[in-house]
């Protein structure tokens, strides 16, 4: 029952980004004579990274807890 | 110490100075915008351009339409970052009409807007021409600043960010592929291990290349996955490596994997290298600067501003990227040790 809400809440946000005329001229990203898809960019690269590290997170964790049931 | 950690230090003090250079450098003066689709011929027509980063004491000299042949404004009024010129272009019997470039040249400096504005032949307009033959100097780049390119504008400063990545993503590769060759010849379980690391960091960074790529895309381009041979071929390479994650994971004796992954991967990187970097420039017809004839970047993609950031952004985001697969080869290593204990 909270998956399908959490589903219902992620799909309710997706159908208000796609209703955003991303392409057309007054785009968010067009804004500071395009600055801001630099911006969006570093973002990008900033989340990429992120997910890099909870990916390592997960690893270490799943190595510390096999050291513990061998100890 | 300086061996083992001297790299990453490099790479985090790179990586600030690009940043914080390539975030904060300003951009030329150039134009952004002109509030004109099209002009009827021998008639005033006032068009109002949009100059951008204009400085303080800014000066215009002459704006002008067209190329060699052009017609020259009458009357130029520069007022808070927008030039009224008024034009009053004469094609008569022997100039046809179509879309003219700009031109502006303020503070000695030439500013260029391609395809600006289409002059239309009005009816009354059957005298003689009033174009004048125009030398329009190349960027004297005297001025310290990022260069202002049209579609670009701002979004030049994505070169430092998004470039790197793919640069990164062939260099691991191409270590991957150094430390298969190494298993294949010693059978060294490590440099398999080693190997695999670089791979799996070289697709993280080829889908940051996509992703950032394709934002990028969306505002100069159009679209966000254009009809391009560079995105096809990327397309393609990343589902080869895709391929190799799936293989791999699906094998459980170690030999056999290593064997298998280091094989396919020698195999793979040369189509994938053949497929991002010779078939473009086969094609001869790609939206990515230097894909069609000429060889890399020229001194019309990079000025020497820009070269003061763009290789240590290369240097930087290598860096960055084999201290992480770094960081994974030695988690893996762990993992395998504590599996099977010695």
């Amino acid at each position: 029952m909270k998956n399908k809400s959490i589903f219902q809440l992620g799909m309710f946000f997706i159908a208000m980004l796609m209703a955003q005329p991303l392409l057309a001229n007054e785009s968010p990203m067009r804004g500071n004579a395009k600055f801001n898809v630099v911006a969006a960019v570093l973002l990008i690269i900033f989340l990429g990274i992120v997910v890099f590290l909870i990916y390592l997170d997960r690893k270490i964790t799943k190595l510390e807890k096999e050291k513990d049931q061998k100890q | 110490m300086i061996k083992k950690h001297g790299f990453k230090v490099i790479g985090i003090l790179l990586l600030l100075y690009v940043l914080v250079g390539g975030l904060f450098i300003p951009l030329k003066t150039g134009i952004t915008g002109v509030d004109k689709f099209s002009i009827w011929s021998d008639t005033p027509s006032v068009i109002n351009i949009d100059i951008y980063n204009p400085g303080k004491d800014f000066q215009v000299q002459s704006a002008v339409l067209g190329g060699k042949w052009g017609f020259v404004a009458t009357k130029t009024d520069y007022k808070d970052g927008i030039l009224s010129a008024t034009f009053n272009p004469k094609l008569g019997k022997e100039r046809a009409e179509g879309v003219s470039d700009l031109y502006v040249l303020a503070n000695k400096e030439w500013m260029a807007f391609p395809s600006a504005v289409s002059i239309r032949k009005s009816a009354g307009d059957t005298g003689n021409t009033n174009a004048a033959p125009i030398s329009v100097a190349a960027d004297a780049d005297v001025k310290r600043g990022f260069p202002n390119r049209p579609i670009l504008n701002e979004s030049i400063r994505n070169l430092y960010y998004h470039v790197p990545m793919w640069f990164s993503m062939i260099f691991l590769l191409l270590l991957g592929a150094v430390q298969s060759v190494k298993y294949l010849r010693k059978g060294d379980l490590n440099a398999d291990l080693r190997a695999d690391a670089f791979i799996k960091v070289a697709v993280l960074a080829g889908f940051l290349g996509c992703a950032t790529g394709s934002v990028w895309a969306s505002v100069t381009w159009n679209s966000w996955w254009p009809r391009d041979p560079k995105l096809n071929g990327v397309a393609i390479g990343m589902l080869m490596y895709m391929a190799y994650l799936l293989l791999r994971s699906g094998m459980k004796d170690e030999y056999q994997r290593a064997r298998i992954s280091a094989i396919y991967h020698l195999f793979v990187f040369p189509i994938f290298i053949a497929l991002i970097v010779v078939m473009p420039k086969l094609s001869g017809d790609s939206l990515h600067p230097g894909a069609g004839g000429s060889v890399g970047f020229n001194q019309y993609d990079l000025d020497n501003t820009m070269r003061m950031f763009f290789y240590p952004a290369v240097i930087g985001w290598i860096a960055i990227f084999v201290w992480v697969s770094g960081l994974l080869h030695r988690i893996n290593k762990l993992e395998i040790q504590t599996d099977t204990p010695l």
